[in-house]
C-alpha cells in the first residue's frame, strides 16, 4: 500500500520534471539561443558568435523594408483591434444582459474562429476574397484579423462582465440613473481594464498573424511576419535574429500589460 | 377611467397595489394582488421561494413591469414608469456598492443625479454617514469595509435623497447572526427617527417578527394575509400562515357548528369549543393550528383535547424541552414544555399530552378575511 502510493508521487514528480524540462527545451532555449545570436556583430549566422555587437539591430532599424513591415503590422493591426473590441463589447452586452433567444448559439458563433483550422479558414477565404477584389487590400486583412481577434474580445470582456453583479445597475438606476447612464457610467467603467485587455490580445493577434497575410495579403502587402517569413525563404540574414528578439520582448510586455488589467 | 384615479384624495398611503398581476407565458409569478402600505409603516413581504415576494419587489422598483393591474406611490400610478421617476430607495442582499467609488462618492450618487450642489451633497453625506455610524469613514473603499458597513453605506446612501420609499430586499441575509440581530436594531431606530415608509422583503419570519409593523404573507403568488405580527400569530386566517408563520401545529378537525367567534369542532374523537381563525363552512375540513407552548403533560380542565402518542425525540433547551412526538391520526406534533429539572422524558415510550383548546385557534386551506379585519384593505 505504502509503496504504491510511494510509486504514484514518483510517477508525478517524473511527469512534472518532463514537463518542465519540454518547455525549457522546446521554448527557452531556441528562444536565449536567437536572443545570444542577434547581439553577433558577424554578416552571417554563427553559434556562439564570434564578435559581439548591435550591428544587427543597426541594420534592423536602419532598413526601410523592414521599417515599413512594422509600420505596415500597425496599420493593420489597429484598424483590427478597434473593429474587433467595436463589435465584440456590444456583443457581450447582449449576451449577458439581454433576454434573447439562442444566446447560447450566439456565443458559439462568436467564438468559432478559434475552433476552424487556420489553413482551411485561409483557403476560404481566399476564394471569397477573390470573387470581391479583397486580395492584396488592407481591409480584407483587417476584416479576417478582426474575426479572428474577436473570440477574445468575447472571452475576456465576458468573464468580466459575469463578475460584475447585474444589481449595480439596478441601483443605479432607483438613485436616478437612465438604463443608458447606468450601463455605461458603472458596468462599462467598470469594464474599462478588460477592454484594454481585450484590445491588446486582438492587436497582438493581428501583430503576429502569419497565415491569413500570406493568402490574401497578396504581394504588396508586407506585415512583419511576412517579412520574416520572406527574409527566411531567400536566405537567412542574421539581422532576422534582431527582428525576432524586438518582437518578442515587445510582445512579452505588451502581454504582461494586458494580464495586469485582465486580471483587475 | 386612468385619470380619474391620478385624482382621487390623497389616501394617506405610501404604496398601493391593485389587482397586480404578474405572468412569464404560463406561470403565474403574482395573481392579483391587492395591499395598501400606510405612511411611516414598516411593512414586511414575507414567504417562501417562489411565493412572489421578490417579483413584488422588482415591480415595485420597476424592473419589470406588470402584467396587470396598477402600482400607487403616494397616490400617483407610476405602474409604468421608469426606476428613476419612481424615487424609491433601494438595498440589496449584496450591498451593491459601486467598488470603485469611495463611501462618499457612494452616497453622493443619487444626489449627483439629482442635481444637488455640492455643498448641498457633502453636508447631506455627513449627515446620513453619522445616521448610520460610520461618520470619519466617507474616504474608505467598499473592499476595505466589514459586511455590516458595507451594509450601512448602502442604506445611506437609498436614504440620502429622502425618499418615501425604502424596498430593502432581504438585507441581512448574507451577514452572521450576531451581526443580523444588531443591524435589525440600527435599521429599527433609523425607522423611528426618519419615518420612511419600508417595505422589507424577507423569508426569515423571526426578522419579520422583530422589525415590522405589519406582515404581509405571501404563498404561491397570492397575498394570504396582513396584519400585525400577533394577530397573525394568535390568530392565523388559514393553514399556511399557522404553520409557516407561526409555526403552529395542525391537526385535523372537522367543523360541527359555528356561533360567531366560537365553533364546536370534532378532532380526535373529541368535542371541543376553539376561536375560529378565519370563516369556515359547516362540515368542511377545518385544522385545529395548535402552538406548541399550548402543549402540556397535564389535563387542562374543561378545555383540553388529549393526544396520544410515542415520543420520538426530546430536545433540553436551557429553560425549555422541545418534545417531538407522533401522535396517532396527526403525525409528527412538537411541544414545547418547560423543564422542571426532574423530567425525564425517554424516547420511544407512550405519552398523553393535553391541549390547552384556549389558544388554538380553527382554520382552514383557503384564506379568508374576517369582516371589518385589519388587513390588506383597510
Amino acid at each position: 500500500m505504502r509503496a504504491r502510493a510511494k510509486l504514484f508521487s514518483g510517477v508525478l514528480s517524473w511527469a512534472a520534471l518532463s514537463n518542465v524540462l519540454m518547455v525549457v527545451l522546446l521554448m527557452f532555449v531556441p528562444v536565449c539561443a536567437v536572443t545570444i545570436l542577434s547581439f553577433s556583430n558577424e554578416p552571417f549566422l554563427h553559434f556562439p558568435p564570434a564578435h559581439w555587437g548591435p550591428r544587427q539591430y543597426v541594420a534592423f532599424f536602419s532598413n526601410s523594408y523592414w521599417t515599413d513591415a512594422v509600420i505596415k503590422s500597425f496599420t493593420i493591426g489597429m484598424p483590427a483591434a478597434i473593429l474587433a473590441t467595436g463589435i465584440g463589447l456590444p456583443a457581450v452586452f447582449a449576451l449577458n444582459r439581454s433576454e434573447l433567444p439562442y444566446r447560447e448559439a450566439l456565443q458559439t458563433l462568436g467564438l468559432s474562429p478559434l475552433i476552424i483550422p487556420g489553413v482551411a479558414y485561409a483557403l476560404a477565404m481566399y476564394t471569397f476574397y477573390a470573387q470581391i477584389h479583397l486580395i492584396g487590400n488592407p481591409i480584407g486583412l483587417i476584416l479576417s484579423h478582426a474575426i479572428l481577434a474577436l473570440p477574445f474580445v468575447i472571452i475576456i470582456v465576458g468573464a468580466a462582465v459575469n463578475r460584475i453583479p447585474r444589481e449595480l445597475e439596478l441601483v443605479a438606476m432607483t438613485l436616478g440613473a437612465s438604463r443608458l447612464r447606468a450601463m455605461i457610467g458603472i458596468t462599462l467603467r467598470l469594464l474599462l481594464p478588460a477592454i484594454g485587455a481585450a484590445f491588446v490580445f486582438a492587436f497582438i493577434t493581428s501583430f503576429d498573424e502569419a497565415v491569413f497575410v500570406n493568402f490574401i495579403g497578396g504581394p504588396g502587402l508586407i506585415t512583419l511576419p511576412k517579412a520574416i517569413f520572406n527574409s527566411v525563404l531567400t536566405g537567412i540574414d542574421p539581422l532576422i535574429t534582431a527582428v525576432a528578439s524586438v518582437l518578442m520582448v515587445c510582445t512579452g510586455i505588451v502581454m504582461m500589460v494586458a494580464v495586469y488589467w485582465r486580471s483587475e | 377611467m386612468v385619470g380619474d384615479d391620478q385624482r382621487l384624495p390623497d389616501s394617506g398611503h405610501s404604496l398601493e397595489l391593485r389587482q397586480l398581476v404578474k405572468s412569464y407565458g404560463e406561470v403565474e409569478a403574482l395573481r392579483g394582488v391587492n395591499l395598501k402600505v400606510r405612511r411611516g409603516e414598516f411593512l414586511t413581504v414575507l414567504g417562501p421561494s417562489g411565493s412572489g415576494k421578490t417579483t413584488i419587489l422588482k415591480l415595485v422598483a420597476g424592473f419589470i413591469l406588470p402584467t396587470s393591474g396598477r402600482i400607487l406611490l403616494d397616490g400617483r400610478d407610476v405602474s409604468h414608469m421608469t426606476p428613476a421617476e419612481r424615487a424609491i430607495g433601494m438595498v440589496f442582499q449584496q450591498y451593491a456598492l459601486f467598488p470603485h467609488m469611495s463611501v462618499h462618492d457612494n452616497v453622493a450618487y443619487g444626489l449627483k443625479m439629482r442635481r444637488w450642489s455640492k455643498q448641498r451633497q457633502r453636508d447631506r453625506i455627513a449627515e446620513m454617514l453619522e445616521l448610520v455610524g460610520l461618520a470619519g469613514l466617507a474616504r474608505r473603499l467598499p473592499r476595505e469595509l466589514s459586511g455590516g458597513q458595507q451594509q450601512r453605506v448602502a442604506l445611506a446612501r437609498a436614504l440620502a435623497f429622502g425618499p418615501t420609499l425604502l424596498l430593502m430586499d432581504e438585507p441581512l441575509g448574507a451577514l452572521d447572526r450576531e451581526l443580523r440581530i444588531r443591524m435589525a436594531a440600527e435599521l429599527r431606530r433609523i425607522h423611528r427617527e426618519l419615518s420612511t415608509t419600508i417595505v422589507y422583503v424577507t423569508h426569515d419570519r423571526e426578522e419579520a417578527m422583530t422589525l415590522s409593523d405589519r406582515i404581509a404573507i405571501m404563498h404561491r403568488g397570492e397575498l394570504e394575509a396582513v396584519d400585525t405580527p400577533q394577530h397573525l400569530y394568535t390568530r392565523p386566517t388559514s393553514r399556511f400562515v399557522a404553520s409557516f408563520f407561526a409555526g403552529h401545529n395542525l391537526i385535523p378537525a372537522r367543523l360541527i357548528t359555528t356561533n360567531g367567534n366560537q365553533a364546536e369542532v370534532e378532532c380526535l374523537k373529541q368535542r371541543v369549543q376553539v376561536e375560529m381563525g378565519a370563516s369556515l363552512q359547516v362540515s368542511a375540513d377545518a385544522w385545529l393550528a395548535v402552538p406548541s407552548q399550548a402543549i402540556g403533560l397535564e389535563r387542562h380542565g374543561d378545555s383540553d383535547l388529549t393526544l396520544t402518542g410515542r415520543t420520538v425525540e426530546a430536545l433540553y433547551l436551557g429553560e425549555v424541552v422541545q418534545l417531538t412526538c407522533t401522535v396517532e391520526g396527526v403525525g409528527p406534533v412538537q411541544a414545547t414544555l418547560p423543564y422542571r429539572g426532574a423530567d425525564r422524558l425517554d424516547v420511544d415510550t407512550e405519552l398523553r399530552l393535553h391541549v390547552d383548546t384556549m389558544r388554538v385557534v380553527a382554520v382552514s386551506q383557503t384564506p379568508t378575511h374576517r369582516t371589518g379585519d385589519r388587513g390588506g384593505n383597510a
